[in-house]
């Protein structure tokens, strides 16, 4: 019976990783696009606590964007640190009016500032109400039709923006997520970032990590209309879509709940809509650098996955359509969170038990090879999009290749195995990664030289 | 898409070179250890095995054999291949297990002392009295099918010569061949059976009726007799030529003894200990159980015949 399990489960997980690669890897290719003429107003919320320390290289970011149809909103969250003297250094802020809109719910609104500077720049001050919160307060004050969700450490690439007004030319498109990089993996030469691979351990895994995600699995989840993730780092939605959605809950996961919820509205009114991911629209985030940091933003990840479990467990199969439900409760519940704990047990009660010996060695042996073949996958599909390495680098990749399925894989497991049973002790509130604060990417102000 | 049809159609198959004979692996395991077995599709009366027609005269022979001992096993595994569920809760070996050590010892004294190995054929005339067989005379049993002896017993046995018969339940032989690992109850295959024919006369242990009921009674003695008999002509169909039957467990009643009378089994083995003669009841011929724990003198005693159960009867 157990032995049927484990085999049934191998089969799906096999199945899943294998779709990962063949679909990208003959789907995806980056093709000679023509964009719209027509921008598509876009609004970009930014929702900021306490972020003294990326409040620059975030500005620099934005004003870097090859875009005129825009507004840009700062969420100041209740910030207990100088958060609004920094944006007034920056922005030369003056307070204002702004028309709002009273749909969705939220704490009591400060002043409203206008920067002085980059008249579409502007920064709400509001009484602390959490992430969601601010979000809800950025949708009342949007005029576009289109709203970018960043965080305050995202730096957006120059051309992303253009990529999601090319998405979002496609009616059915209600939301769209970005590819979000990893800023450390890259150097900066000539103003332009350039990936490299010389960083620590820790960050080697994360960048491996992140560029599977979203060049493997999200363009896989993609094409099958199963995305239950726009990362909050980069998403794109129609606002009268979030609206409909009534806004965002408060929990620790608002960026798969808002998701999710979408999802509930295609499965039901919105038919034929449709979230996608857009490889080509990326922005830039720091990760965690200190294992302690990692560890704490992946208990939050879990956390926010088990809640949206919860809370989504009677739309599964009802609400949101056959494909939605069953990626997220085949891959992402069975083989993602619940098959963690086996997999963890498994090695001990064999080496206990001296049974199934062989059976074990040759499903550990095909998780590795499969492992690996999936991030080398990884660096041919992200290679047509732009994402070079060095040589020399290659070289260090493959090298790190077998730590990293080996060795880091595991300490994933067990960041899913503790968030989910620290989900039931304490479900956390607004908390998020500690910044660093890297030197300025995109200079304002300087030729972006943009080859595509 | 075309644009990357080199790197896709590379990737592919280092993919399928790589990842497929691990599959393959996968799938030859699941197959050998973690799928219930398949009954084999042909039964033996279907294959053109060649079977044992030993007959040999022994009427020029001074002395003759009064009585014949009749040896039982089960499984036969090395020492080293012994797992956790073939040991007792207090540490000793279950009886249905002889080490295949001991087994080798106990053939290798039998071919030594120059035991005559009776074949099937070979017995039945003894037991008819139609013929006389030597005095150290021995035929050898197995019960069940298990893969083991084909696999450990079956060379040793060939080696030195010997015959044996070996009780099959007919249902359980598998139509794959799996890898031998002691860690399962694995049945022998029908390619196995059809290989040891030249070492093996294959008796009916039934078709599927080695099993008992909830009370702990054999199937053998709650069933009805439509329904054993039934069962035993499927095992004798499979069996092609079998004229030797041995109830599971050793359990049978008089209806059993009537049903075999019915469809004409010659002989019937029982586990009640004793030496064969051909004054018994041919359908109730006693067998000795081997032991684990029988040392090479304790086998020497049985199969010199040093037990006289006409003591211990009266």
């Amino acid at each position: 019976m157990i032995l049927t399990i484990t085999l049934f489960l191998f089969f799906l997980f096999v199945l899943f990783h294998t779709l990962y690669i063949f679909i990208p890897l003959y789907t995806s290719t980056k093709q000679s696009k023509v964009y719209p003429t027509k921008e598509k107003g876009f609004s970009i919320l930014i929702p900021s606590y306490n972020e003294t320390l990326v409040i620059e290289n975030c500005l620099n970011g934005i004003l870097n964007v090859n875009y005129k149809e825009l507004e840009i909103l700062f969420i100041n969250d209740g910030s207990t640190d100088n958060s609004l003297d920094t944006f007034d250094t920056h922005l030369m802020l003056i307070k204002t009016e702004k028309v709002k809109k009273e749909i969705l719910n939220h704490k009591q609104v400060k002043d409203v500032y206008h920067s002085e500077k980059y008249p579409y720049i502007w920064v709400i001050d509001k009484e602390n109400g959490g992430k969601a919160d601010a979000l809800n307060t950025g949708i009342n004050f949007a005029e576009n039709e289109i709203i970018i969700t960043l965080d305050a450490d995202s730096i957006l690439e120059p051309n992303s923006l253009n990529e999601m007004n090319l998405s979002f030319s496609d009616e059915s498109i209600v939301a769209a997520g970005g590819l979000v990089n990893i800023v450390q993996g890259f150097k900066r030469t000539d103003n332009k970032l350039i990936p490299h691979y010389k960083i620590s351990g820790l960050i080697r895994y994360q960048v491996i990590q992140y560029l599977t995600a979203f060049y493997l699995h999200k363009t896989t989840q993609s094409k099958f209309g199963s995305i239950t993730v726009i990362a909050g780092a980069f998403g794109a939605f129609r606002r009268s879509v979030l609206i409909q959605a009534n806004g965002y809950r408060l929990t620790v996961g608002e960026d798969m709940d808002i998701t999710l919820r979408i999802q509930e509205l295609i499965g039901k009114g919105l038919k034929g809509k449709r979230i996608v991911f857009v490889p080509e629209a990326v922005c830039y985030t720091e990760c965690p650098a200190s294992f302690k940091n990692l560890y704490k933003q992946r208990i939050r990840w879990q956390k926010a996955f088990v809640d949206c479990i919860f809370t989504y467990t009677k739309s599964f199969y009802r609400k949101m359509n056959f494909r939605v439900s069953t990626y997220l409760l085949l891959d992402s519940l069975l083989l993602g969170t619940i098959s963690a704990y086996p997999a963890l047990m498994v090695p001990i009660i064999v080496i206990i038990t001296m049974n199934n010996l062989i059976l074990s060695l040759i499903l550990l042996t095909m998780s590795i090879v499969l492992a690996i073949m999936q991030n080398i996958a990884t660096l041919i599909v992200s290679r047509r999009f732009g994402h070079f390495y060095g040589f020399r680098d290659y070289i260090s990749i493959l090298l790190f290749l077998p730590i990293e399925v080996m060795f880091f894989r595991i300490t994933g497991l067990f960041f899913v195995i503790i968030g989910t049973i620290l989900y039931f002790f304490d479900k956390d509130g607004w908390s998020r990664s500690e910044r660093i604060g890297q030197p300025i990417l995109f200079k304002p102000n300087t030729n972006v030289n943009i080859d595509r | 898409m075309k644009k990357h049809l080199r790197s896709n159609l590379l990737y592919t198959l280092s993919f399928l070179i790589i990842f497929g004979p691990l599959c393959y692996l996968l799938y030859d395991y699941v197959l050998d250890f973690a799928l219930p077995p398949v009954p084999a599709k042909e039964a033996l009366s279907e294959t053109n095995t060649v079977r044992i027609s030993a007959n040999r005269n022994f009427s020029n022979i001074d002395e003759h054999a009064e009585k014949v001992t009749v040896l039982m096993y089960h499984q036969i595994i090395p020492e080293s291949q012994l797992k956790k569920q073939h040991f007792t809760d207090t540490g000793e070996l279950v009886d249905m297990v002889v080490t295949l050590e001991e087994f080798s010892d106990q053939m290798k004294y039998l071919k030594q002392q120059n035991f005559t190995i009776l074949s099937l054929k070979e017995f039945e005339l003894f037991m008819t009295n139609k013929m006389k067989v030597p005095p150290k005379s021995v035929l050898i049993t197995f019960d069940d099918g298990y893969k083991n002896v084909f696999k450990f017993a079956y060379p040793v046995l060939q080696k030195h010569g010997f015959y044996a018969v070996h009780f099959i339940i007919t249902e359980l032989i598998t139509n794959r061949t799996v890898k031998y690992d002691s860690s399962y109850l694995q049945y022998a295959s029908i390619d196995e059976v059809v290989k040891a024919a030249d070492v093996f006369d294959y008796g009916n242990h039934t078709h599927s009726l080695h099993h008992r009921n909830k009370n702990g009674k054999s199937f053998l003695v709650v069933y009805s007799r439509d329904k054993i008999k039934k069962d035993l002509v499927k095992a004798n169909k499979w069996l092609g030529r079998s004229t030797a039957f041995a109830p599971p467990f050793g359990e049978y009643t008089t209806s059993t003894l009537k049903i075999l009378k019915d469809l004409n089994i010659e002989m019937a083995f029982t586990v009640d200990p004793g030496y064969a003669e051909p004054s018994q009841h041919i359908l109730e011929i006693p067998r000795q159980l081997i032991y684990p724990f029988y040392d090479i003198e304790d086998f020497k005693y049985i199969v010199e015949q040093k037990i006289d159960y006409h003591i211990q009867l009266n």
